[in-house]
Parts: C-alpha cells; structure tokens; sequence
C-alpha cells in the first residue's frame, strides 16, 4: 500500500497500486483480490481533484500504459483508441490530420478513459454537449461477466452508466468517437471585460452563436459590480496552419507555496492583474493550446496551493434559478473572505450526453468553478455553506471535483446514484463511492 | 500479400517492436511520416503495436514475427525482413531481457540463452545491418545498451557482461564506419539508466533516476539527428557511472551494488 494523491492533494489515501500491462487485458478478479478490501478502481493521470480517483485500502490500476491507438479514419475523424492514452497523445496525432477533440476539458492530461467516466465538459457545451454525446462505442470488461461492447443501441443502459459512471462499471478497454473538423489549430478569440451578472447573461446570450464561451470572475468584487469578470469568446480559425501544442510545460512550479502567500490579498492582487493584463481586453488569435489549456502550461501547477492542499467546487444551476443562485454564492464566498484565484463562470445549454449520471445532465444551466486553499475546518464549513446553497437552488455539485461532499448532498442532487449502484461491477469502488453512497437517514 | 512501396521513403526497422522505449521511439518517427517494420516475438503485441504506429503515420507499417535471438535462422529473417519492400534507411535495436542473475548463476543453459539474446544475436543483426548500409551508402543504427555494462557489479554482471561487449561491438563499427569512404553510416550506442518499463516493475521505482520510455526515446531521437555516437541517457548517468568507475576496488567490493 502506497499513499496517493489526489491533483487537490487533500485526499491521501493509501492504496495498492497495479500498473497496467502495454498489451494484455486485465485480470480483474486477480487484480482485486492483491488488495485489503478486494475493490479495484481504474486510475488513469490522477486529475480528479478529489477522491472520485483514489481507493483506500483497495487497488488503483493504472491505465496510462494501455495508450493505443486502434484505428483513425482520417477522412471521417472517427478514431478508437485505448482508455489509458491521454487526450494530449489523441491531439499531437490528430490536429496534423485536421481534427480535434469535440468536447475538451480545462487540461489535456487526462486519459480519454477518465474523461468518459467523468463525461467531461467544455467551453462549448452549449452548442454540442459534454463529451458523452460524441462517444460511438466502447468496450467494458467486468469481473462478473464477459467482455462487453455498447454503444447507444446495444447495451444501451450499461452505455448510458459508464459515460459518467465514475469508472465503477467496469474496466474501460477502449473507446470510440467523433473528432470535429479544423482547418487551423488557431482560434479567433475576443475577451471582454464586463461589470455585473446581468452583463454576463446578456454577453451569453448575444454570444450563443460563438461555439466556445467561458467567463472569469473576481470574486472579491464589490456587491454593485456582482459577478464582474472577463468574457471570453472564441471560434477555430478557418485559415492557418495546424500546428500542434508545445512539446514541454514552460516551467514547472518548483515548491509548494507556504501558505503565508495564500490570503485574500493575493487573491485580490492577483484579480486585479488578471483583470489589467494586456490579453485582457485581446481580440485576437490564439493557439488550442494557449485557449484550452492555460494551466497546463505549468507542470506541478496543484502545487501553487501549498502544503495543505486545495479544494475545487464547481456547481451547476438550472437556468431559471441561475441568477439568484450565482449571486448567493458569490455573497458566500465574499463573505467568508476566502477567494478563489480563477473562478469560472460557464452558461450550459442542453444536455446531448447520454450519461445516466453526467454531471451536466439537467441541461441549460450555469456552472460556477471554483478553487479554495484548505485553510482546514473553515473551508470545509464554506463548502458546506456552498452545497446547501446550490441545493436550495435545485443545482448539483461535480463529483469528479469533489472530496468531501456529504452522502446527504450527493443523494439529494443526484436521485438516480441508485440505479449506478445496482449496475455497478461488484469488484468497483472508489472511497468517493463508499462515501456518498452511505445510508442517510 | 501485395508488397508495400516504398522505395522513395526512409524505413525504420525496429527490432524488439514490443519494447516499451522502442514503441516510444517508432511514435515518434512515424509523427514524421516513416513507414515501418516491426520485428519480435509475440504477433499479438505487434499488431497492437502496428495499428497504433499505423495511426499516426499514414505510411504502410509492416510486422515480421519470429524470435530475434534465434541465431540458427537469423539470416533468413534478415532476408524475409529485407525483402519486404522497404528502403531501410534506420535499424533500431531495442530487444534485450534483464532475466534473473540468481537463476542465470545457477542454470548454465538459461545463462547462454540470455548472452544469446543480449548480446550474441544483437551483434549479428547489427552486423546486417552494417552490411546493408555500407552496400547502400548510407545508414543509421542505433542500439539500447545499459549502463549495466560500465562496470562488473555482483548483482547483475551476467546482463552487464552482454551489454559492455554490445558496446565493444558498437564502438568497432563506428571505427569501420569512419574508415569507410563513400559511405556514410553512423552508430549510436544509447546508455539508459532506470527505465520505467514493464521489465523493471518488480523493483521500487519514484525518485529522480527514473525515466519513463518516452523520455529515453526524445533523447535517443535528438542524439540521432545530432549524429552522435555514444550518450546516456538522461545525461546525468554519464556522471554517475564515472564515479562508479573510478570508486576504487578495495571500496566497490564493500557495496552490495
């Protein structure tokens, strides 16, 4: 058993790790007896930020090694590919072909396996759907029976459970879907600087053509500029060429920051340069990498939060509550006095993803990110403080996110978990799992 | 089977197509558009290996099955390789098998198998390959050595001895290499340390010296274009492996390295 962490590097848990073979398909049965519990749970870069990824006292089986591509039409964009490859191998072999990810989340170190289990989302959610919507195929091996193919006509409910089914359905063996068609790996992209929640829904809405919209915002602005921030929005180029990302990260972020740096003054520091950078007002071009993934550009960047770790939270409202339920949650924050560095303001459209648990599934919405440093007990009560008021408002909370959520919260937002449980592969489970899935009373 | 044509490109010939760092290295080289052989054992693997490779060069990418270090017909898989319609313009010599010294000590046949496969068949197939380039004119081979063959250690001179004479071997054709006129072939003896492969997944790895496949591969790749002859890599075991040069007898005999 070997401790592990969590991207949060919050949750430690001790586990057993078992690295996967490059070729052979895994045993699972022998796999999960080598543990304590007898539970197993496939673990690919480790990005989850809380303990939706880890299995205490059981094995972690990690994937990364099962990185092959199967079959890439080129003139169809249609690609399978092993569960264990990250989607930065996907775009390095892709983008030169003109094809991209349908759906991206905010890193490309993730494996295409964690992203079916977390049925990830992107900033162009609104016009096509999280991930789960482009997915065509895909293959399962569960220790109680054979090896499975489904897809949305065969095998349609063990379908619809693994694409967010938080890999407790079985072993992903591999995948297939639909790249989309780019003719640059540029986008054309426009940030505006805005000054309250409503510009933010009018600048959302005048933007519904754009395909990729994303918001930033200063949650220590004054109550009379709520929700001010920048607006971004951005379409692929139509001309240029198709370069593919950096090979390196630009630097790594060498130490954990002592937790002296960590206050609200830094934070508002920083928000005041984030929001007076020269890119700030750009309108301009930018590259799939500089647009997607700002972050990954900074190796080790979970670091930046100290020893203790940090905590994301990213909720999602239904849009007839989303105004109201926004505003409360700045409110809580500000009072609290404990900011986030990059808060992350998105406008859902309707879900496409087939996934019986997607994150994403009740449809137009409005989805807030967050991320906190563990100051300890009084972060955890602001989390509380933050998931009741996203319940209030009929919202949810992202369990691929999450470390910490209560078994009454996760139930109550998520009604049908019960129907996960029952298909469930009995040899699965995550400690996020045995602890939302606790009998509440 | 209709014969691929490729006469106008470069190929790589990979020999040991199911070695972690060798899988690393063909990615890397069918991103540039090469097409391919892939030679090893397990015909499974290798054609896991060949549709990924395929995927990603769009050059035909092609596998030969047969036991590498099987001397008896070693010529007849250089011929069968050779006649598959390629323009090889690359050897990567990546198979090896860091077997079990307590075994290998105690079973004189297991001990022969694996200085067969180590260095006996590594030499011939090499030496094919010379044979090809100087014909040719021109060519590039590059063979996976270890550090292993720096120094005799208790613990693993039985790998250690194959790989230290692979890198005599080595640094006899780059001599023949540099007296030859007209001909251009460059030898690239690689020294990895620590690899995170599935060879080495029953010692405890993490820590600084460990380098994952991938890495190994972009370092072999730049030494290639760099038309270097020997390298470690990473590069820092260069020093380390000086130090454990010239520690002293007396002192090397204390350490249970």
């Amino acid at each position: 058993m070997k401790p592990v962490l969590s991207w949060g590097r919050i949750n430690d848990k001790y586990c057993n790790v078992v690295r996967a073979d490059y070729f052979a398909d895994p045993n699972l049965l022998t796999i999960a007896e080598s543990s304590d519990n007898g539970m197993l749970l496939a673990h690919g870069m480790g990005r989850s930020y809380g303990d939706s990824g880890l299995n205490k006292g059981g094995v972690i089986f990690q994937t990364t090694r099962q990185n092959h591509i199967l079959d890439f039409d080129t003139q169809t964009g249609i690609i399978k590919a092993r569960a264990g490859i990250t989607l930065e191998e996907i775009l390095r072999v892709s983008v030169p072909q003109g094809w991209f990810l349908p759906v991206t989340p905010g890193t490309k170190y993730v494996t295409l396996g964690g992203a079916v289990a977390n049925d990830v989302h992107g900033k162009n959610h609104h016009k096509v759907g999280s991930l789960g919507a482009h997915i065509m195929r895909l293959s399962l091996t569960r220790s109680d029976r054979k090896t499975v193919i489904c897809s949305p006509r065969t095998q349609k409910k063990l379908f619809n459970m693994t694409i967010g089914g938080l890999g407790l359905t079985g072993f992903i063996n591999w995948v297939e879907f639909k790249l989309k068609p780019i003719e640059s790996s540029y986008l054309e992209t426009e940030n505006i600087p805005y000054t309250s929640l409503d510009e933010f829904f009018s600048l959302s809405e005048e933007s519904a053509k754009w395909p990729y919209t994303v918001a930033w915002i200063d949650c220590f602005a004054p109550k009379s500029k709520q929700g001010r921030g920048i607006f971004t929005r951005a379409k692929f180029s139509n001309y240029g060429a198709l370069d593919i990302h950096r090979d390196d990260h630009i630097a790594t972020w060498p130490f954990v920051t002592p937790a002296l740096f960590l206050n609200r003054f830094s934070i508002t520091a920083f928000n005041f340069l984030y929001r007076w950078r020269p890119g700030a007002r750009m309108k301009g071009r930018s590259h799939y990498d500089s647009f997607f993934y700002p972050l990954d550009g900074i190796n080790h960047w979970n670091r930046l939060y100290g020893k203790a770790g940090f905590f994301q939270h990213q909720s999602l409202i239904p849009l007839e509550r989303s105004k109201e339920g926004i505003g409360d949650l700045l409110d809580i924050i500000k009072e609290s006095k404990q900011g986030s560095f990059l808060a992350v303001l998105k406008l859902h459209g309707p879900e496409y993803s087939p996934g019986t648990m997607s994150f994403c599934r009740p449809g137009k919405g409005v989805s807030l990110a967050l991320d906190f440093a563990n100051k300890g007990q009084k972060t955890r009560q602001l989390l509380e403080r933050l998931d009741a008021c996203v319940l209030k408002h009929n919202g949810r909370t992202y369990p691929a996110k999450d470390g910490r959520m209560s078994a009454q919260t996760f139930q109550t937002a998520f009604p049908q978990w019960t129907k996960l449980e029952a298909m469930r592969d009995p040899k699965f489970s995550s400690s996020f799992w045995r602890r939302v899935s606790q009998t509440t009373s | 089977m209709p014969k691929p044509n490729n006469q106008d490109a470069n190929s790589l010939l990979v020999l040991g197509g199911t070695s972690a760092v060798a899988l690393a290295y063909a990615r890397l080289r069918a991103s540039e558009g090469k097409p391919i052989i892939l030679v090893g054992r397990n015909s499974d693997k290798l054609k896991l290996n060949q549709a990924d490779l395929a995927a990603r060069t769009k050059k035909p990418v092609d596998i030969h099955v047969c036991d590498l270090s099987d001397t008896a017909i070693l010529d007849k898989n250089w011929n069968a390789v050779t006649s598959m319609g390629h323009n090889i313009s690359e050897v990567f010599l990546a198979y090896g098998l860091l077997g079990d010294q307590l075994k290998t000590q105690k079973d004189s046949q297991k001990f022969l198998a694996s200085l067969n496969t180590n260095f006996v068949s590594a030499a011939m197939w090499a030496e094919k390959a010379f044979d090809h380039f100087a014909y040719k004119g021109s060519g590039q081979i590059t063979v996976i050595g270890s550090v292993a063959g720096d120094r005799g250690r208790q613990s693993n001179y039985h790998y250690g001895t194959a790989k230290g004479a692979l890198e005599i071997f080595c640094d006899g054709m780059a001599h023949r290499a540099a007296r030859f006129k007209g001909a251009k072939i460059n030898i690239l003896l690689v020294k990895p340390g620590f690899i995170d492969t599935p060879m080495t997944d029953h010692l405890d790895k993490g820590g600084l010296l460990w380098a994952s496949p991938e890495k190994i591969a972009k370092i072999t790749l730049k030494a290639v274009f760099r038309g270097k002859r020997k390298i470690y890599a990473p590069w820092f075991w260069r020093f380390i492996l000086l130090l454990i040069r010239m520690t002293p007898r007396f002192a090397f005999h204390k350490t249970g390295l």
